[in-house]
């Protein structure tokens, strides 16, 4: 045994280390390691306190209620509000308070208000990989189309972010139509021959096929040279075969181009400012959003635009005398001259011909809102000092008056019989 | 940023090297809020899933900034990315994902009268039923949750990599910073607050779709019951659970 | 589709597995053909090998220590490395690591302990003061030398010698599993790399062995045993003919199957690793110490050639094997998963693990070895010219 003893020694000394090992092994065990698998449970945990970055959109809808209603009906409304401005997880945190507001300063706290041009076109970029039917532009192109000169111009000068199409919901709501097919869906360029020179191309609808009164008459109106159907038309693809479309005469719409912007080519397309163009903007009345087609139908195609019984508001009577000093052209796209002889001679209506003065107390009994609009209200009263026609207890108050100025002025308008009548 | 500074360097100091749990406590104590934190049980109920629909995307990379903002995520190193593949006319393709997409897409790479088919394709982790990387992990910091997500932890893995070896969709990396494994969590923390993670929030157009798949009325659910979906690399038997919708054959 | 241009994937562009992970497998690899030698010895008796039995087990010993040194460096969390010893996941190839790392530390330290006893305990008794307290702890305080005790060692070291080749190969060939495993990698998924790597580690332990019995007798000008250097260079003719000819069926296999990997990986020989790989690897590093050899072993030459020629086979074997490892490693690392393209890899100089690192841990187990001469004497010193 004596022989051995170095043996013995030296594995008791390996069984001795390697229990020690085994010992601090289980000591140093992770917590929580293989309560449920082979891994620490408490990771699982200690994620779920992992600090949310991003705020959800309802969150910016709390305050800014405003922009979120805004936002929820248009195109946007599947873009959150931190893919443009950021996490807003400062932002909110200052504007909340409490303990998670300590250590933000108020800089930090202020979150990108307008987005950069690059931020547009992230998306909005054409790129072959993108799916065709999603808006998209070549921003040369698109500046080029619009002739705006500026090649900074950020997009927000034209679209607003938060509505960029303020028309969506009634897009999504308007009627469905078959399919309609640009030629550069699938090809590019767009080909020099039309498809019906080639033999087996596949059908493909173009609007001809069913509006070509429209399309015929459009064609000889100004705007068939720089905008196709579908520009105005919006039309929205909604799967292989069918899609909607939506009539649109929407001032906004038209403003897109013809509005007169700084950044813009002065010659084309024909500018105007906006509201004055119309005049106040009293004169827009809520809810006439058609309101450039009321007049200028004309210069777009034949279309069937119910005009309102009186698209001038109350006071245009009044208004329209600065206006028509500048604008005659305008008012004769609706209204001849002799509807404006009907009022005016030379600057006065027909009617005040020189023996106005006589004639006037007829006309005056049975039309004194007439009078009314262009004198004012009780205009009477500058001649005749007295409420016209007369003040209602005058049967019983006049014998003042009378006595003051004579009779004479009752025989104006009054035959001697009539004071018969009670005298 | 302080916080987690001051996290570390406590969780370092006490840490021995066996990994000593204390540095939870203090993941606690620095949040404010009470959260409803879920017990294994709770977490059954789930089996978290996720669609890409590669005939929506348009390649913003919304996606890859909101999740590493979310997240933290180290530079030249995505938990997402999307690609874009070109075909042009002579049958040749070219794939291409500057950055991850991180700033988007500027320019179609072929003169775009040669472009034939082009799309973006968003990839992310996969989330595998077998994941190859649970497998592989020697000290069983890369594990998957009793709702089917697999997750890293971060205060146990030691960096040995073996994990990013074996995921055939590179979506793992070694964090710089830390020196730990990586990848996409699904926005554990999120998810399990009824928001959407990071990603799927911030796509416009929908191109990312998660949910339940244990919940039959779930949107998840319906799409996988009507469209037609393709995984990536299948034949390796990870079984992942991202599906693409309009899986071209090109994308590996 | 034909790729027009070279695509990875975003996470691909820096490679996970440095320089760091070619010299593990390499050291690993010394370590179990070192210890193979010289349990041929002490297990199947082969005389001739008797007077590098004992080197080739402290050259085992020394690369042993260093074999973690590579690892630790790459962890991303050194600080936990004892992580994967505490929650062992053993559904991982690596998990198992630590423990049989461990277990053949045990049994080398065992074995090198009880053949150099004789030697420890004369030294004891031969020295003074701090030197002899010293070996008084190696020897555990036990100086019992007789004839009993020193079959019974042999015994001993003979069953820890036949015990441990398997854990040795295990210890190394995990390493060829592993990589043979991962399905996610184009170049490394084959069920033979576990038996190429056995293979290449033999040639890479033998040529070691080898390199540093002439190396060491020619700087203390002692006379070699012609025996025992003339078997192991006829064995390690052999072992590298069976080892070069598995890699290339391997290779075969593959460009015949013509799977969809093939044509991505023939772009990666033909490209990335052109140089190192079919210029390097095959060409000069193989096919010249195969011819070498063939000449020493079948041909009768003049002495002092055969000796130089079999020297520098051996040098020559040992790069070979070291850019084996490099193009398995960050080879496959090189072309990405995506199939469509490469990425790149330079070591640095300077970085954590750069080549400088890489050169130090290299250099350090030689250093070792030369420190354990002292202690552990490997060549006889009644050895003369």
């Amino acid at each position: 045994m004596k022989n051995k003893s170095h043996i013995i020694k030296v594995f008791s000394l390996i069984f001795i280390i390697l229990i020690i090992a085994f010992i601090i092994g289980r000591i140093f065990q992770p917590k929580s390691y293989g309560d449920h698998g082979h891994y620490r449970w408490d990771a699982v945990t200690e994620l779920q306190y992992q600090e949310i970055v991003n705020q959800d959109i309802k969150i910016c809808g709390e305050c800014h209620n405003d922009i979120y209603n805004l936002h929820e009906k248009d195109a946007h409304y599947t873009v959150p509000c931190t893919d443009c401005h950021g996490s807003g997880k400062l932002h909110v945190a200052f504007h909340k308070g409490g303990d998670n507001a300590k250590n933000i300063s108020k800089e930090q706290a202020v979150m990108e208000k307008e987005y950069k041009l690059e931020g547009c076109l992230l998306c909005h970029r054409k790129l072959k990989a993108k799916p065709s039917d999603f808006p998209q532009i070549s921003q040369e192109e698109h500046y080029k189309f619009l002739h705006v000169n500026d090649i900074n111009t950020k997009c927000i000068e034209c679209h607003s972010p938060h509505e960029p199409v303020f028309l969506l919901t009634e897009v999504r709501k308007s009627r469905i139509h078959p399919i309609v097919y640009r030629c550069t869906e699938c090809h590019d360029p767009k080909p020099e021959k039309s498809f019906r020179d080639v033999p087996n191309h596949p059908a493909i609808f173009e609007c001809n096929d069913c509006h070509k009164e429209i399309v015929d008459d459009f064609n000889t109106k100004p705007h068939h040279n720089y905008v196709e159907c579908r520009t105005c038309h919006l039309y929205h693809k909604e799967n292989e075969t069918t899609g909607r479309i939506y009539k649109n005469g929407n001032a906004k719409f038209c403003l897109l181009c013809h509005e007169k912007k700084p950044f813009k080519d002065d010659k084309y397309p024909p500018k105007i400012e906006w509201p004055s163009h119309v005049g106040s903007q009293e004169i827009i009345i809520k809810g006439d959003e058609k309101i450039c087609l009321n007049c200028h139908q004309d210069k777009i195609h034949k279309m069937n635009v119910k005009f309102r019984e009186n698209p001038h508001s109350g006071n245009w009577l009044i208004e329209h005398k600065e206006f028509g000093k500048q604008n005659l052209n305008v008012c004769q796209k609706c209204h001849t001259m002799n509807q404006c002889y009907s009022c005016h001679m030379k600057n006065k209506p027909s009617s005040h011909m020189a023996d106005w003065k006589k004639t006037h107390p007829k006309f005056g009994m049975s039309n004194k809102q007439s009078c009314e609009i262009c004198h004012g209200k009780n205009s009477c009263i500058s001649c005749h000092k007295l409420e016209m026609p007369h003040p209602k207890d005058f049967g019983d108050n006049h014998k003042e008056i009378v006595a003051q100025k004579g009779k004479e002025i009752c025989n104006k308008c009054h035959k001697e019989e009539f004071c018969k009548q009670c005298h | 940023m302080e916080k987690i500074d001051r996290r570390q360097f406590i969780k370092v100091g006490i840490f021995t090297t066996a990994g000593v749990l204390v540095g939870s406590f203090f993941g606690f104590a620095d949040s404010d809020e009470k959260i409803d934190v879920k017990t294994f049980d709770d977490l059954l109920k789930y089996e978290w899933g996720y669609i890409i629909d590669t005939s929506r995307c348009i390649g913003c990379g919304a996606c890859v900034r909101a999740c590493k903002i979310e997240n933290n995520v180290s530079d030249n190193y995505y938990r997402t990315w999307v690609e874009r593949y070109e075909v042009n006319k002579n049958g040749k393709i070219r794939v291409d994902s500057p950055k991850g997409a991180l700033e988007g897409f500027r320019q179609d790479n072929f003169p775009s009268s040669e472009i034939v088919k082009s799309f973006f394709v968003p990839k992310l982790c996969n989330h595998c039923y077998d994941s190859p990387c649970v497998q592989v992990c020697p000290v069983g910091a890369s594990y998957e949750t009793p709702d089917k997500v697999v997750l890293v932890d971060k205060e146990h893995c030691v960096g040995c990599g073996y994990c990013v070896q074996a995921c055939p969709y590179a979506c793992r990396y070694i964090d710089p910073e830390k020196g730990t494994a990586d990848k996409c969590t699904f926005c554990y923390h999120r998810i399990q607050k009824g928001l959407a993670p990071a990603c799927v929030n911030a796509c416009p157009r929908s191109a990312r779709i998660y949910g339940n798949l244990k919940d039959p009325e779930s949107k998840i659910r319906k799409i996988l019951n009507t469209r037609r979906y393709g995984l990536l690399k299948p034949e390796l038997g990870t079984n992942p659970k991202c599906y693409y919708i309009e899986l071209d054959m090109e994308i590996k | 589709m034909e790729s027009l241009d070279s695509f990875v994937f975003p996470n691909e562009v820096h490679i996970t597995w440095t320089v760091m992970i070619v010299l593990y497998p390499y050291i690993t690899g010394m370590v179990a053909g070192a210890f193979i030698v010289s349990s041929f010895y002490h297990v199947f008796g082969m005389e001739k090998l008797k007077p590098i039995a004992r080197f080739a087990l402290v050259s085992s010993l020394a690369f042993l220590l260093f074999a973690t040194v590579p690892l630790l460096n790459h962890l991303g969390r050194p600080d936990r490395a004892f992580n994967i010893m505490l929650t062992p996941s053993f559904s991982s190839a690596m998990s198992g690591f630590g423990f049989v790392y461990a277990f053949y530390m045990i049994i080398v330290i065992l074995e090198v302990w009880l053949s150099y006893r004789v030697d420890l305990i004369d030294k004891y008794t031969n020295s003074r003061g701090i030197s002899k307290f010293i070996y008084n702890i190696i020897i555990l305080g036990n100086s019992n030398d007789n004839e009993e005790t020193r079959r019974i060692d042999k015994k001993l070291v003979t069953f820890f010698a036949a015990f441990g080749i398997p854990v040795a190969c295990i210890l190394h060939g995990y390493v060829g599993f592993l990589f043979g495993s991962i399905k996610a990698n184009l170049w490394w998924s084959t069920p033979l790399m576990f038996i190429i790597f056995i293979f290449s580690a033999i040639v890479s332990g033998l040529s070691v062995l080898i390199f540093l019995y002439q190396f060491v007798h020619w700087l203390r000008k002692k006379k070699v045993d012609q025996d025992s250097l003339d078997l192991m260079a006829k064995w390690l003719w052999g072992f590298m003919i069976i080892a070069v000819i598995l890699e290339l069926m391997e290779l075969l296999s593959i460009a015949y199957e013509r799977t969809e990997r093939w044509v991505v990986l023939q772009q990666l020989i033909t490209g990335k690793l052109k140089v190192s790989y079919i210029i390097l690897q095959i060409g000069v590093f193989s096919i010249i110490p195969f011819l070498m050899l063939t000449v020493t072993s079948l041909i009768k030459i003049n002495l002092k050639l055969k000796n130089l020629l079999i020297w520098l086979s051996s040098g020559m074997l040992l790069i070979q094997v070291l850019l084996m490892r490099w193009n398995v490693v960050i080879g496959g690392q090189l072309v990405s998963k995506s199939m469509r393209g490469f990425t790149e890899y330079f070591p640095g100089f300077l970085d954590r693990e750069g080549l400088i690192v890489s050169a130090v841990i290299i250099i350090i187990p030689f250093i070792l070895l030369k420190l354990f001469d002292g202690v552990f004497p490997f060549f006889e010193k009644s050895e003369n010219k």
